[in-house]
């Protein structure tokens, strides 16, 4: 499903280079939910967003269900992630003008889709991650993990094929990190998405079905 | 922890540089309008008393019935009193003494006539020497120059000589002064010749001084020390101070005002007994309170335009304060969870205010003085003589500083009471809810305040004025931007259905958004200013122009000092036609009459204004009111035909008259005359006294008779001793008067032969008279035209009363139909039809209301009447009242130049109502005003466009933030772009259109309000909303682009700029 190879990337200024990746490559398997580890710093972040065409890379190339992102254009990167990834960030990204059902609403209008459609799938989401009773609050009226879970939500609207999450449970207790955990373990395996997480989560990596080791931009072993 | 101010300065210069801008724009305002209400003001006061006649602020003294050895004394005491008056103006003076009348001695003969001795030491300046030379003092005979009309009628010139003889009246000296005419010359229509026993006419034919009236001749100017020295006792004695115009201030002004208040005292005290009566007059205070009425209308106009500034200003403080503390908000949090209190953190924040604050006053300051500078150099404020080089002052420095320290003050303020955007608590949105509802109580009451203003002058320090204004703009921005929250609410509500993305989400946030209001307030506000200060600009100049032409009446006015004579007729005539094709003219009759029992309101009498009202439509100038034109009113007034009199030779030579009373009897008739000109105008021409002899006499005009005057008009005062036995039975006898004219040339060459086609009819004048049947007959035989007037006379009655009567042309009016002013209506209450019974210069006449009008021109806000002066004319006439009635004439759409030919002549005042409405709108005391205005507008669009860029580019770190997830999410750069614009559009679109319609709305309720006279007082007619359309839609479109620009440039910078480094930043 993703095939990145050789993938470089460098920030800052030719005197003082930060190589964030250092010729990476690796395969992700279509349904495998992958964890990305390694210190902060390490290049996890940077890896995510070439994979989902946030960022284009140096050198290297990016396969992603069969499209090759890197030569991809604006449009058509935009295409990708509206209809092959999703994103699953840290800070949750929630709009705060909208309700939680009007989040999760967001991928379904960007495809315009039908509004009979449209909240029949964000019902049903919801009520996946648990929070149909809560449709119509507000992401400031919800904890953190309700927002998380919203945001798993939303980012499986698409019916996406690729899951990219950063640290999903970054900003989230113990607990309330591993209930996300095991619903992202859920949904991937539910609706067959394959996922890449970045973490340094234990419980996730426990959960994954393989674990990427990232040093200074280099993936070990 | 200043370490950590100074370091967070050098990191957020930007946004710091930006609040030291704001301040300092809204401080260089203040300093602005700071510097226009001191320095422009007072400089305006001087530039205005510069404009300013020296009569309107002269002292002057007047003495009555001085004995000889006294003049000389009295002069100089009255001297002294008058220039102490006026202290240190360094004023000039100018004497004139009067002695009393003298019989005139002619061939050594004394005369029925009298005459007077005039010595002044200002008459260079107000007569022209047509021969000869000044008298100066001689040894020998007293040197006098004598009026031209005086010289013609006695038949003098230099060389000649005359005496005058004894004093006329009790306790008069009989001593005879001996004259030598050693020059003649032309009194100039100006003020002085008011005071003149004959107005500089030269001759009377029935003068009185309050004894029995005779022919009186003068004046014979002497020299003063002569005149001293002749003994003459002084009739009148004048002494007037004039100050020095360059050193008349305010502050002078202002103290020779307040010495005026005991200075007629003194003047009696050091007078004393050498003088029957001793009085001192000056306009100095009337001028001063209309300078400073002017001055305080201007200011308060100023103060309107200050306050809208200054609390624009404060709101975009609070928004900015606002953003800062936003910026800070995570460094605040961070400070606070370390331990700093809430006193350090005000401490912190008022120290980095005071640091701006001087910041922005030191930029302030010399912003403002060269503002200021260049405003006064405006062609409009130059050109009222006010343009002035940079200048700094303490009230400008103390404004500025203290407009700083407010800003800054409101900005730390919002700064540490920043709190997240949150649905209200139900008790803090009732205390809103009360809040709005008291706001909007305040400006209705502060409207209806401002509706019920006074209409009468008032002085300086008008609250209402200032302040209502302020409060209607402000709580009509916060009605619109509550009502385009609600309705951004329900914009978001119905977006949500639509399937797309954009739309949805950018009403959602634009809704969102619109919580926030001081941001709100400030783009509706800024945008309301501008639209208000264009309006009221055009409306304030469109007033001024009604006003001028309300008052004037007409494009040209000439207003004599005196009615007009057929010599001043002339004169007019031949400077109208001066440059080329005459323009529409009329002679003017504009003076008080009383209405029946009404004769008035303090201060004000009711005002006659007659004009040819057959050209009206062309001549009458002021705003009548929808579907109506002054031709129709006009047409309601103008007689039916004209009348055509029996033409005359050019200077009236061989016109006679040749009489006949009853056998026995040495009747004479004193004649006069009614001549009217080729423009209708009429005026009485004595033409001496003749004998009923059965001989023809000539006519002995008194005054020139021009070309192309027409004989209208023949009144005849018959007197004498008639033969019959006194104590007999009565006796009736015919007598027979005819006036023979030589048939002139026609008038012009369109004209045919000379024609009498018009009845006669001949009508006495005395209630109860003499005269029986009276006839009249015309006849043109051999080259002459006869105007027989034959009467049967009871000589019995005629011996007591003697015999009055006019022949005439004129045809009876029977009521004058008027125009009558809605101030007239509502004094009055008269209804059209009605007839008004009114007295005009002691005559009365029957006056019928044809029609009401809003105010009549050249008598803005009176009760007055409007009326034909042909009509009139002919009423005066047949009512025996021959006197000159002329006081001006008016001239519609003159040419290059007519002002100038005309004021040349100076008969009088000419005004222009061109020239007028600039000095109401440009007047140095005025100018300031609309250029305010112009000051607002731009410091309104400043502010716009600061508001709107801190609308857009708030906190860009968090916005930038959202765009990278949105792209994260699936939404192309585009898309992004679309949804901020959208965002950004929709949010201050309608803000700008509610901006728009919140300054029209409050153009309609107050801008009307707010325009003045030049006396402060409501203007006349009252002010109608002048809507500058051009600019308005040129502000506004420019405005839009402005959004349109600023939103699209920051937006596609955002989206650019999102990168993925921003997907972990917390918030959304």
């Amino acid at each position: 499903m993703i095939s990145a190879r050789g993938l470089t990337r460098t920030y800052g200024s030719t005197a003082t280079p930060v190589h964030a990746l250092d010729d990476v490559s690796l395969d992700v398997a279509p349904g495998e939910l992958v964890a990305v580890v390694g210190r902060s710093g390490s290049g996890k972040t940077t890896l995510l967003n070439l994979l989902g065409g946030l960022d284009r890379p140096d050198a290297g190339t990016v396969r992603v269900a069969g499209t090759e992102v890197t030569a991809l254009d604006d449009e058509g990167l935009s295409t990708l992630r509206r209809d092959t990834v999703s994103y699953i960030f840290q800070t949750f990204g929630l709009l705060s003008a909208l309700t939680a059902a009007e989040n999760v609403g967001v991928p379904l209008r960007l495809r315009r889709t039908p509004a009979a459609q449209r909240e029949e799938r964000v019902a049903l989401l919801l009520d996946l991650v648990g929070l149909g009773a809560h449709a119509l609050q507000r992401p400031d009226e919800l904890s953190g993990g309700q927002q998380q879970r919203v945001a798993i939500a939303r980012a499986l609207a698409g019916s996406p094929r690729v899951l990219l999450a950063d640290e999903p449970t970054g900003q989230l207790d113990t607990e309330t990190g591993l209930g996300v955990m095991a619903l992202l373990r859920a949904v991937v395996e539910s609706e067959g998405v394959t996922a890449v997480v970045a973490t340094h989560d234990a419980v996730l990596m426990s959960l994954a079905d393989r674990v990427l080791a990232i040093s200074d931009g280099r993936i070990d072993g | 922890m200043l370490v950590l101010v100074l370091r967070r300065a050098r990191v957020q210069w930007r946004l710091l540089a930006a609040v030291v801008a704001l301040v300092a724009t809204a401080c260089t305002l203040v300093g602005t309008c700071a510097l226009v209400l001191g320095v422009t003001q007072s400089r305006g006061f001087d530039q205005e008393v510069l404009r300013t006649e020296p009569a309107d602020l002269g002292v002057t003294a007047f003495l009555v019935d001085l004995g000889s050895e006294d003049a000389a004394a009295a002069r100089d005491e009255a001297a002294r009193v008058v220039a102490e008056v006026l202290g240190p103006t360094e004023p000039t003076q100018e004497t004139t003494l009067t002695s009393r009348l003298r019989d005139l001695v002619a061939d050594a003969a004394r005369t029925d006539s009298q005459a007077y001795l005039l010595a002044s030491d200002a008459l260079a300046g107000r007569a022209d020497l047509t021969a000869g030379r000044w008298p100066t003092a001689s040894a020998g005979r007293t040197e006098v120059a004598v009026p031209d009309t005086t010289a013609r009628l006695l038949g003098l010139g230099p060389g000649d000589r005359v005496g005058l003889g004894d004093e006329r009246g009790l306790g008069g000296l009989d001593r005879r002064v001996p004259l030598v005419v050693v020059g003649t010359f032309r009194p100039r229509a100006v003020l002085e010749w008011e005071r003149d026993p004959l107005g500089g006419a030269g001759f009377s034919p029935s003068y009185s001084d309050g004894l029995e009236a005779a022919p009186t001749y003068g004046p014979f100017v002497v020299d003063q020390q002569e005149l001293l020295d002749s003994g003459s006792s002084i009739n009148a004695l004048r002494v007037t101070a004039y100050p020095s115009l360059e050193l008349a201030g305010d502050s002078a002004l202002r103290r020779a005002e307040e010495r005026l208040v005991d200075a007629p005292g003194r003047l009696a005290a050091v007078v004393g007994e050498r003088a029957r009566l001793s009085r001192l007059a000056s306009d100095l205070p009337r001028t001063l309170a209309h300078l400073h009425a002017q001055s305080a209308s201007t200011a308060s106009t100023v103060l309107v335009v200050l306050l809208l500034g200054v609390a624009l200003s404060v709101a975009a403080a609070l928004l900015t304060g606002r953003l800062v503390g936003s910026v800070r908000e995570d460094e605040r949090d961070l400070l606070a969870a370390t331990g700093q209190g809430r006193r350090q953190q005000v401490l912190l924040a008022s120290a980095e205010g005071a640091v701006l604050a001087v910041l922005a006053a030191v930029v302030a300051v010399p912003a403002a003085s060269l503002l200021h500078s260049r405003l006064t150099h405006r062609r409009d404020l130059a050109a009222a003589g006010l343009a002035q080089g940079p200048v700094v002052t303490w009230v400008l420095v103390l404004a500025v500083c203290a407009t700083a320290v407010l800003l800054v003050a409101a900005l730390v303020v919002a700064t540490l009471r920043l709190r997240p955007v949150a649905d209200p608590s139900p008790r803090v949105g009732l205390a809103r809810l009360g809040l709005d509802a008291l706001l909007v109580v305040g400006a209705v009451v502060a409207w209806w305040q401002l509706r019920g203003q006074r209409t009468t002058p008032g002085g300086a320090g008008d609250v209402v004025l200032t302040v209502a204004p302020v409060l209607c703009l402000a709580v009509l921005t916060a009605l619109g931007v509550r009502l385009v929250a609600a309705c951004l609410r329900r914009g978001a509500a119905l977006a949500g259905r639509a399937r797309g993305f954009v739309a949805p989400l950018a009403a959602r946030r634009a809704a969102e958004r619109a919580r926030a209001s001081t941001a709100l307030l400030l783009v509706a506000a800024a945008v309301a200013a501008a639209v208000f200060a264009l309006a009221l600009r055009s409306t304030w100049d469109t007033s001024q122009d009604d006003q001028a032409a309300l008052r004037v009446g007409t494009d040209l006015s000439l207003t004599l000092r005196s009615p007009a004579g057929v010599a001043e007729a002339r004169r007019v005539v031949d400077a109208l036609g001066a440059r080329g094709s005459p323009p529409v003219a009329s002679p003017v009759i504009h003076r008080t009459l009383a209405l029946g029992r009404f004769i008035g309101r303090q201060g004000s009498r009711p005002v006659l204004v007659a004009v040819d009202t057959r050209r009206a439509g062309s001549l009458l100038r002021g705003r009548l009111g929808a579907g109506r034109s002054w031709g129709q009113v006009g047409r309601a007034l103008a007689p039916a035909a004209e009348v055509a009199g029996i033409a005359l030779p050019h200077d009236g030579a061989g016109v006679t008259l040749r009489g006949r009373g009853p056998a026995g009897s040495s009747l004479t008739a004193r004649v006069t005359t009614v001549l009217e000109d080729p423009t209708g105008f009429r005026a009485g021409v004595p033409a001496g006294e003749v004998d009923l002899d059965g001989r023809p006499h000539p006519l002995a005009w008194s005054a020139e008779v021009g070309p192309d005057l027409e004989l209208v008009a023949v009144r005849l005062e018959l007197d004498g001793p008639t033969g019959a036995t006194p104590g007999a039975a009565s006796t009736t006898s015919t007598v027979t008067a005819t006036v023979s004219v030589p048939t002139a040339a026609p008038r012009s060459e369109t004209d045919g032969p000379a024609e009498v086609a018009d009845p006669w009819e001949v009508r006495p004048l005395q209630d109860q008279g003499p005269v029986g049947g009276a006839t009249t007959d015309v006849r043109t035989t051999g080259g002459t035209t006869e105007l027989t007037t034959s009467m049967e006379v009871d000589l019995t009655f005629f011996a007591y009363t003697g015999a009055d009567v006019l022949t005439t042309v004129l045809p009876d009016p029977t009521a004058v139909p008027v125009a009558v002013s809605q101030d007239l209506v509502d004094a009055v209450d008269p209804s059209v039809g009605d007839e008004l019974a009114a007295i005009v210069g002691g005559t009365s006449l029957a006056l019928r209301v044809a029609t009401v009008i809003p105010a009549v021109p050249s008598a803005p806000g009176e009760v007055a009447v409007l009326a034909d002066a042909d009509t009139l004319s002919r009423a005066l006439v047949r009512a025996g009242s021959l006197e000159p009635v002329v006081d001006g004439w008016w001239v519609a759409d003159p040419s290059t130049g007519t002002a100038a030919a005309i004021a040349a002549e100076e008969l009088g005042t000419v005004t222009t109502r061109e020239g007028l409405a600039t000095d109401l709108a440009r007047g140095p005391l005025r100018v300031a005003a609309p250029t305010t205005l112009l000051v607002l507008l731009a410091l309104a669009v400043a502010l716009f466009a600061a508001a709107v860029v801190l609308v857009v580019g708030a906190d860009r770190s968090r916005a930038s933030t959202g765009v990278a997830r949105l792209r994260a999410l699936g939404v192309s750069r585009r898309q992004a772009v679309r949804l901020l614009l959208a965002e950004h559009l929709t949010l201050l679109l309608p803000l700008t259109l509610v901006g728009t319609l919140v300054g029209a709305a409050a153009t309609v309720l107050v801008a009307p309000h707010l325009v003045r006279s030049d006396v402060g007082a409501a203007p006349v007619p009252t002010p109608v909303v002048a809507w500058p359309w051009a600019a308005e839609v040129t502000l506004v479109a420019g405005l839009v682009v402005g959004v349109l620009v600023v939103t699209w440039t920051s937006t596609a910078r955002l989206v650019r700029r999102s990168t993925p480094s921003r997907l972990r930043d917390g918030g959304s």
